[in-house]
């Protein structure tokens, strides 16, 4: 029990030392996962509206197909874009293996359905009468989507949140892509991993902390959003 | 008159449901089109074909132009008011600037615009503008909704029933803002509403419905199921137990719904029906009701006469009246009288 005290006490003084090994970790981790829900967000968001708002044919297959991905397992994600952009591959010769831009792909494709199937489902739950209202006030198009997406951003901020927590918690792709390189593309879970293996605790929970830390810095960020959105 | 709509054999459908059956019907110019009605028989879906929101078949002519609901120009001219209203989780502001945006009002014209709207609805700038959409009553809501369509000074305004669900203030305010925005503006207006008294004074024009068929004028609707006697006759059982009969050759509809003009509706104390029906000749079929409602009429030119509600049962007749008549028979809600109608005049819609 005792190492387990000792290691909360050799954290917090990891944390305020700001130890640059530490705090290489935070930084790769922040810059990997705004760039991943950057990417997620952009492409998910006119995805889900698409898959809510229109009928088409294949539609019910897609939507299936999104909702069966948010269980897709990190390490086959890694997998399969390990093989996509490692030198054999098709996308080799841009040399993303071992990247950060090569993990928020990983990381983008783990969110993704995440995004697109609750955006979908948030805008399938809109009431009739906000399109009708819409339509007759001369709305079509682009600005119809807009604003159904910002009718539904609290439905939106929930499928954020729950994208975020699912990119910033994984391992699997972060592992296989980034190779887990010190300074490079070591991120806060892959960091935790390797310490906890080593036997070295106190970076080990030092680590969780800062990732809990980040964790509920951005849930009270987006409830700030959500309450200034209310008022 | 120019016709700002004409339908020619338009249906729609939802499901298998034929919802609307409209063999011809026409929307003059700048008119005050009351639309009448059971629940369900058609005004909804009517109004939201006639703002483009709804897919139909058959031919619609908007403005001259056949169209098909896509047309950007047509919809940006016509707004409809929903029943029940749908306001965006934004500000009242927000809200009523939102159509105006669309059309690329400077931010000037803007605010000027939703002043303007807000004022015509009763509701003071400055104390409802900055509110957001969940601190408003029902009533308010509403006011709110017509202001965002008002704003917009279109060019056509279809209101589907705009007073039910909302209080006395907010329903007298909301017709005050439909009633300027007719003197003001001279829009083209199709209102569907159960509040035939307000609508008798504002309408230029009565369309009824009944099963998805339209007929022009306050007609009284028979509904059916219409069945044909041994002698090849029709008839039909309402629900109040009287039997209304139809001449042989009144055409090869399907027997949905007859309808009555209430020039053919004749009114008069049980005593005194031999000396209403005169020197009338044929066939009469009759009821037994109570004057419920006499209002002014407007349409057809503001000719001044008289349109008197009857309920027999669950029917409700309308007959147009002349004032003499009414002073003459002493007619007013409450009285109890005789509604007797010519057999030939009873037709299918």
């Amino acid at each position: 029990m005792n190492y387990i005290t000792e290691g909360f006490s050799q954290a917090l003084g990891l944390i305020f030392s700001m130890n640059e090994e530490t705090w290489s970790a935070v930084r790769t981790t922040m810059r990997l996962t705004m760039s991943s829900m950057a990417l997620t967000l952009v492409i998910g968001l006119p995805l889900g509206f698409a898959l809510g708002y229109h009928e088409f044919r294949g539609r019910r297959i897609i939507r299936t197909a999104a909702d069966t991905f948010l269980a897709l397992p990190t390490v086959v994600v890694g997998l399969i874009v390990y093989a996509f952009i490692s030198n054999r591959g098709p996308f080799g010769k841009w040399q993303l293996l071992f990247t950060v831009e090569g993990m928020a792909i990983g990381q983008t494709i783990l969110a993704l359905p995440i995004v697109v199937a609750l955006t979908a489902s948030a805008i399938e739950n809109l009431e009739e009468r906000l399109r009708f209202t819409l339509l007759t006030l001369g709305a079509s198009g682009w600005r119809m989507a807009v604003t159904c997406l910002t009718e539904s951003r609290y439905a939106l901020l929930v499928a954020a949140m729950t994208a975020y927590g699912r990119i910033v918690a994984e391992v699997g792709v972060s592992m296989m892509i980034g190779g887990n390189i010190k300074w490079h593309t070591r991120t806060i879970t892959t960091a935790i991993t390797l310490e906890t293996g080593k036997g070295d605790f106190a970076l080990g929970i030092a680590l969780g902390l800062l990732l809990l830390s980040i964790s509920f810095a951005v849930n009270v960020a987006l409830s700030f959003v959500k309450h200034r959105m209310d008022s | 008159m120019k016709n700002i709509y004409e339908l020619r054999s338009l249906t729609h459908k939802y499901g298998s449901r034929r919802t609307l059956d409209i063999k011809s019907l026409d929307i003059p110019e700048g008119a005050v089109v009351g639309l009448v009605g059971p629940n369900g028989s058609g005004k909804s879906t009517l109004l939201k074909v006639l703002a483009f929101l709804q897919p139909f078949d058959g031919e619609m002519q908007y403005d001259g132009r056949a169209v098909s609901g896509k047309e950007r120009e047509a919809r940006m001219n016509v707004t409809l008011l929903l029943q029940e209203p749908y306001l965006l989780r934004r500000s009242v502001f927000e809200n009523i600037a939102y159509g105006l945006r669309l059309r690329g009002c400077s931010r000037d014209e803007t605010a000027a615009r939703v002043s303007d709207a807000l004022e015509r609805v009763g509701m003071p700038f400055g104390e409802f503008a900055h509110r957001p959409w969940f601190r408003l009553s029902g009533g308010e809501s509403q006011r709110v909704s017509l202001a965002s369509r008002l704003a917009l000074r279109p060019k056509v305004l279809l209101l589907d029933e705009p007073t039910a669900n909302v209080d006395e203030l907010s329903a007298e305010r909301i017709k005050g803002a439909i009633a300027k925005a007719i003197r003001d503006w001279g829009s083209t207006i199709a209102v569907a509403t159960h509040d035939l008294t307000w609508l008798y004074e504002v309408a230029t024009d009565i369309v009824s419905l009944y099963g998805g068929r339209a007929a022009g004028g306050p007609t009284n609707l028979l509904p059916g199921p219409w069945n044909i006697d041994e002698a090849g006759g029709r008839y039909a059982v309402t629900g109040g137990g009287w039997k209304f009969r139809a001449p042989v050759a009144s055409g090869t509809d399907d027997m949905v719904c007859a309808a009555v003009s209430p020039e053919d509706i004749i009114i008069c104390p049980a005593e005194d029906e031999g000396a209403a029906i005169g020197q009338m000749t044929g066939e009469f079929n009759r009821a037994r009701g109570v004057i419920t409602q006499m209002s002014l009429e407007n349409f057809s030119g503001g000719s001044g006469g008289i349109i008197a509600a009857i309920t027999c049962g669950n029917l409700t007749f309308k007959a147009r009246l002349t004032r003499n008549a009414v002073t003459e028979q002493n007619l007013c809600p409450g009285v109890e009288v005789n509604v007797v109608f010519p057999v030939s005049s009873v037709k299918f819609i």
